[in-house]
């Protein structure tokens, strides 16, 4: 996360990396941090710190994804008008070597953060897709740099921006193996 | 996805598909003839995916041969599905195959100095080419359940195997040997399967296309578990709606040996040669870009203006005639679900020729009235039917499909028509589709040209040799057409690149067969004619000095 001015103290609850949470921005800026999600996908934002490893769920139709959140100071919310929707769009790329490993582009819903005040949430946490991966590109224990931009339409050429590195794990037990087969390229 | 019967090893014999040129359904409900130009190609998987805002929306094909009793299928989804199953058409693929098939043609084009005219452009000739519900214990595995047009459907949470496998038993779903062997990859907490039979009443013939909608980053086609119920070889084509052109992402991606297609014969070898170039990628896990282009062509050919006239109207006709006369005048394609949907309410006379069945529904008048008239005892009773009944069914399961599958075209620019084949021992990865903005369009069709080498024009066109140039650029000398696709090449690699494809930047190539592929023979000048292309024989090498002299003379002409 680039935030470093906010760095502080949110507990990292599922996030393995040692570092101190960072500092959540102050609600007058127009900000967002990306954190990581619960592990079955339902809501909760989880702050982390960069280098935290995340663990690979099974979904979507055989593949693995990692589970990420996003949380919004209250001054963004302006941006993207009534309805809470921002336009996200997301590029997970290999820090080693730039290549492009999962991109997507949606709309998600902002909804008040339970937990942390004048802060707003995305409404569920959202999958990043990862594998089955690009022919011949290994994601599995490799560091990863998810930038995520949050836009107000398709038009807007400002977005508000951050980034989360993270290295993807295949998880333990029954997907163990099929983990492996189809995340290390 | 699966299908779940013991029949299934007819997967590729499902309907032979006769490619076209684009068509639009006309106002008697049918198709223009099929293009004999094209080749004909049976996939065993068809999918049709658009992808927007986080959500795939796959318009699925499910071909089956096989008793109605045994019908069931199978498919892994990652979420449950917005707005459950709906019905898809046939139509869309009838029209998306056409629109986007690949075609090979050749240009002839006579020398210099000819005195005959052969016309400008031809693809072979036509001869040549035609050559029960859950109880309340049940709801937790139970998602949802329901029924849409020919099927009940039911989502199961697929958190455990064993539980999910015995519903599906237990309530009539077959399922295959084997699938349990492949199927551990799809179950986990948050897992679900759709599966598909058939509603009671209904036949192999109401089986007819599904769409669904669910989250998902990307789209996937869960070709493992297919596996089990696969042969080889199985074709497997989808088309990718978009912003940009799409790609395989887990695969690798093939630009093929174009010398490899019979040429003269409108490519009609042409799923061998990409059985034989995917065959050549690692694990045979490979793509072929058919199309990336514009949808244009599909605007407006599902759900042009007007067509299928009005509901209240149509349901107000309680005569049979004028109601079939509705149907062909208002656009409803004869054929597929809406005639078995028809024969459930005006029952073809079993005594009828066959082909007067094929047209039963197209000549209401005829056979309806002329024919009836003349052989009363053909007909069993009278047509007396509820129009609003029928009328419903097919604003259910024909008009609101086609024209929502209509509506894919006007949402999205770009689509992109990729193909494979697959052996189940091949079948080990699901193939994911993403896009690269990037990447160039490819057109589906492919022009190469054939030039008459004039003073030797004594045995026809077929016969006359002349200069072969593909479309990239290599020429050879040909005794005659015939020599093309007589001519051994089983040391020339069907692929001419394979490549990876990625989400942004050009190709990588990883193989790259430029150098091994058969060099031009013929040089541009015409001068270059190699005696190898030709049958050895002294005849033939005399038509090479021969004709080679006539270029050169009608070159210092100029």
């Amino acid at each position: 996360m680039r935030h470093a001015p906010y760095f502080a103290v949110l507990l990292a609850l599922a996030a393995c990396s040692g570092e101190p949470p960072p500092d959540p921005p102050p609600p007058g800026d127009s900000a967002l941090i990306v954190g990581a999600g619960p592990e079955d996908g339902t809501a909760g934002f989880i702050a982390v710190e960069d280098g935290v490893e995340l663990t690979l769920q099974p979904g979507a139709q055989g593949g693995f994804h990692v589970y990420v959140n996003l949380r919004f100071t209250e001054a963004s919310l302006s941006k993207f008008g009534d309805d809470n929707k921002p336009l996200i769009r997301r590029f997970a790329r290999r820090t080693s070597n730039g290549t492009l490993v999962s991109r997507s582009t949606h709309t998600t819903t902002l909804m008040p953060s339970p937990d942390a005040d004048a802060m707003f949430d995305t409404e569920h946490s959202i999958p990043v897709f990862l594998c089955p991966t690009p022919v011949g590109v290994a994601v599995a224990d490799e560091t990863l740099i998810l930038e995520v931009e949050a836009a107000a339409d398709e038009d807007d050429t400002d977005p508000i921006v951050d980034t989360l590195e993270f290295i993807p794990r295949c998880p333990t037990g029954d997907q163990e193996q099929f983990c492996r087969n189809i995340c290390f390229g | 996805m699966l299908r779940t019967s013991t029949t299934l090893a007819a997967l590729t014999a499902a309907t032979a598909l006769t490619v076209g040129a684009p068509s639009r359904a006309d106002a008697c409900g049918c198709f223009a003839p099929p293009d004999p130009s094209v080749p004909v190609v049976q996939a065993g998987e068809r999918i049709v995916f658009a992808h927007e805002d986080g959500m795939v929306t796959a318009h699925i094909q499910i071909q089956y041969q096989g008793d109605a009793s045994e019908f069931g299928w199978l498919l892994p989804l990652p979420s449950v599905p917005e707005d459950g199953l709906k019905l898809g058409v046939e139509e869309l693929f009838t029209q998306i195959i056409n629109t986007t098939q690949p075609k090979y043609r050749v240009n002839l084009v006579a020398g210099d100095s000819c005195d005959f005219n052969f016309p400008g452009r031809f693809a072979g000739s036509a001869s040549d080419a035609q050559n029960a519900p859950p109880s309340e214990e049940e709801s937790g595995l139970v998602v949802l359940q329901d029924s849409i047009g020919p099927y009940d459907y039911v989502v199961l949470d697929a958190s455990t195997k064993d539980e999910m496998f015995d519903w599906l038993v237990e309530n009539g779903y077959f399922i295959p040997t084997g699938t349990e062997d492949v199927v551990q990859p799809y179950i986990y907490d948050g897992a679900y399967f759709l599966a598909l039979k058939l509603r009671k009443g209904n036949d192999v013939g109401d089986v007819q296309p599904v769409v669904l909608r669910y989250k998902a980053d990307y789209a996937m086609i869960p070709i493992v578990l297919t596996s089990v119920a696969a042969n080889p070889d199985m074709g497997i084509q989808v088309w990718v709606l978009g912003e940009h052109r799409a790609i395989p992402r887990n695969y690798r991606h093939t630009v093929l040996n174009e010398e490899h297609i019979d040429w003269f014969n409108a490519g009609a070898n042409y799923n061998d040669v990409i059985i034989a170039a995917t065959n050549e990628a690692k694990d045979g896990q490979s793509f072929v870009t058919e199309y990336a282009g514009t949808v244009e062509p599909m605007r407006g050919l599902l759900d042009y203006d007007g067509r299928f006239g009005s509901y209240e109207d149509l349901k107000r006709i309680d005569d049979a005639i004028e109601y079939l006369r509705y149907l062909r005048y208002n656009g409803f394609a004869f054929g597929g679900a809406l005639t078995t949907l028809l024969q459930q309410y005006f029952p073809v006379p079993d005594t009828l020729e066959s082909f007067a069945k094929e047209d039963f529904y197209n000549f209401p008048d005829a056979y309806l009235q002329q024919y009836r008239d003349a052989n009363p005892e053909a007909y069993a009773a009278e047509y007396r039917f509820d129009a609003v009944e029928l009328t419903d069914k097919l604003w259910e399961r024909i008009v609101t499909p086609t024209l929502e599958a209509g509506e894919l075209f006007n949402k999205w620019p770009k689509m992109t028509r990729m193909y494979t084949t697959l052996s189940p021992d091949e079948m080990t990865r699901d193939p994911v589709f993403s896009f690269n903005p990037s990447l160039p369009d490819v057109a589906n069709e492919h022009v190469a040209t054939y030039t008459y080498l004039c003073d030797a024009t004594q045995d026809g066109p077929q016969n006359t040799p002349g200069i072969f140039e593909l479309p990239d650029g290599r020429r050879f000398y040909l005794e005659n057409q015939a020599a093309w696709t007589e001519k051994n090449r089983s040391s020339v690699p069907y692929s001419r690149r394979i490549e990876f494809l990625r989400e942004e930047g050009p190709p990588q190539i990883e193989v790259d067969n430029s150098t091994d592929l058969t060099q031009s023979t013929a040089g541009d000048s015409g001068c270059a004619c190699s005696a190898s292309e030709t049958r050895g024989s002294a005849a033939a090498s005399m038509l090479v000095v021969l004709g080679l002299g006539v270029i050169a003379v009608a070159r210092r002409r100029r």
